[in-house]
C-alpha cells in the first residue's frame, strides 16, 4: 500500500516537474535560468497583459554577461542556442571569425497559431550577450518590423 | 438448576470483580445463550451483552478491505491536497508574471519592465547595413524594404 502511495505521488510530483518545465521546453531556458537573477544581468519577463497590443502573449529577455571560463561560459551558451537552433523552421546567423554573432530563430509552434521566436546576439566589445525569447500571434515580417524600429 | 446457581455466585464474584478472564467468559457466554432466566438475572443480560458485543468489536481486526479503502482515500486526499497547493502556487506566482530582475533584484514596475525590454529589443534590432548584408531572412526583409 505504501508502495501505491509513493507511486502516485511521485507520479504527480513528475507531472508537475513537467508542466512546469513545458512552459519553454527549450534549452534556452536554462540561460535565462543560469544567468537571469545574476549581478550585471538584466532579465524581463512581460506577459500578454502588457503587449497585447504587439500581438505577444510572451516576451522574455536576457542581457548579460557570460563567463570567460567555466561550465557556463561562452562555449555552454552557444551549445543552448545550437541545440534550440536543431528545432527551428527559420533559421539566420551571421558569424565573425567562426564564431556566432547573431541568430534569429523561428520555431515550431507548440499551439496553433502562437509563433516562437528566439533571438541572440553577442556583444564582443562588451563582453556581453542579449537573448530574446518571443511568444505570439505576430510572424516574423511583424517581428521584424518591430526590430527594425528599435534602431 | 445447579448452573444457574454457579452462575449466581459467579456472578456475585463479577460484581465483586472477583472473577477471572475464564469465568467472564462463561458468565458472558451463559447470558449470550440463556432463553429464560430468573428475574434477579434477566437484568444482567443485557448488559453482558454490551459487554460481548464491544469485545467482538476490539478483536475484531482491520479487514484488508477496509485498511484498502482508507489507504486508497488517504492517498486520493493527499493527492487532491498536493495538486490544489501547486495550482494555489502556480495562481500566486502568475500574478507576478511581468516583471525586470536587475542585478538579481526584482521589480514588478512594469513601466521598468517595459523599458529594459525595449532596451534588450534595440541590442538585438537590425540596421540598414544588417539587411544590406543579408542578415534577415527573405521573408523578414520584403517587409521592411
Amino acid at each position: 500500500m505504501k508502495q501505491k502511495m509513493r507511486y502516485i505521488l511521485s507520479t504527480l510530483l513528475l507531472m508537475v516537474t513537467i508542466s512546469m518545465s513545458a512552459q519553454e521546453g527549450l534549452y534556452i531556458g536554462d540561460i535565462f535560468e543560469h544567468y537571469g537573477k545574476r549581478h550585471g544581468s538584466t532579465m524581463v519577463q512581460l506577459s500578454a497583459d502588457v503587449l497585447k497590443a504587439y500581438d505577444i502573449t510572451l516576451y522574455k529577455s536576457l542581457s548579460f554577461r557570460p563567463d570567460a571560463s567555466g561550465p557556463y561560459s561562452w562555449t555552454w551558451i552557444i551549445a543552448c542556442v545550437d541545440q534550440d537552433k536543431h528545432r527551428a523552421k527559420k533559421i539566420k546567423e551571421s558569424m565573425f571569425d567562426g564564431n556566432l554573432k547573431s541568430g534569429y530563430y523561428q520555431l515550431p509552434q507548440v499551439k496553433k497559431g502562437i509563433n516562437r521566436f528566439i533571438l541572440f546576439k553577442t556583444d564582443d566589445k562588451r563582453k556581453r550577450a542579449t537573448l530574446i525569447y518571443i511568444e505570439g500571434t505576430l510572424n516574423s515580417a511583424e517581428l521584424v518590423s518591430m526590430l527594425f524600429s528599435k534602431k | 438448576m445447579k448452573r444457574v446457581k454457579n452462575i449466581k455466585v459467579l456472578l456475585d464474584k463479577y460484581l465483586e470483580g472477583e472473577t477471572s478472564h475464564t469465568e467472564e467468559l462463561e458468565l458472558r457466554r451463559f447470558f449470550a445463550t440463556a432463553k429464560h432466566l430468573p428475574e434477579d438475572m434477566a437484568a444482567y443480560k443485557p448488559l453482558f451483552a454490551y459487554f460481548d458485543k464491544e469485545a467482538m468489536t476490539e478483536k475484531q481486526p482491520h479487514s484488508a478491505r477496509r485498511l484498502y479503502f482508507r489507504y486508497t482515500w488517504s492517498a486520493i486526499a493527499a493527492s487532491i491536497f498536493l495538486f490544489l497547493s501547486i495550482a494555489g502556487y502556480n495562481g500566486y506566482s502568475h500574478q507576478s508574471k511581468d516583471y525586470v530582475i536587475i542585478n538579481g533584484e526584482k521589480s514588478t514596475d512594469v513601466r521598468l519592465a517595459k523599458e529594459q525590454a525595449r532596451k534588450a529589443l534595440a541590442e538585438v534590432s537590425f540596421s540598414q547595413e544588417d539587411i544590406a548584408d543579408d542578415l534577415i531572412p527573405q521573408d523578414m526583409k520584403e517587409t521592411v524594404q
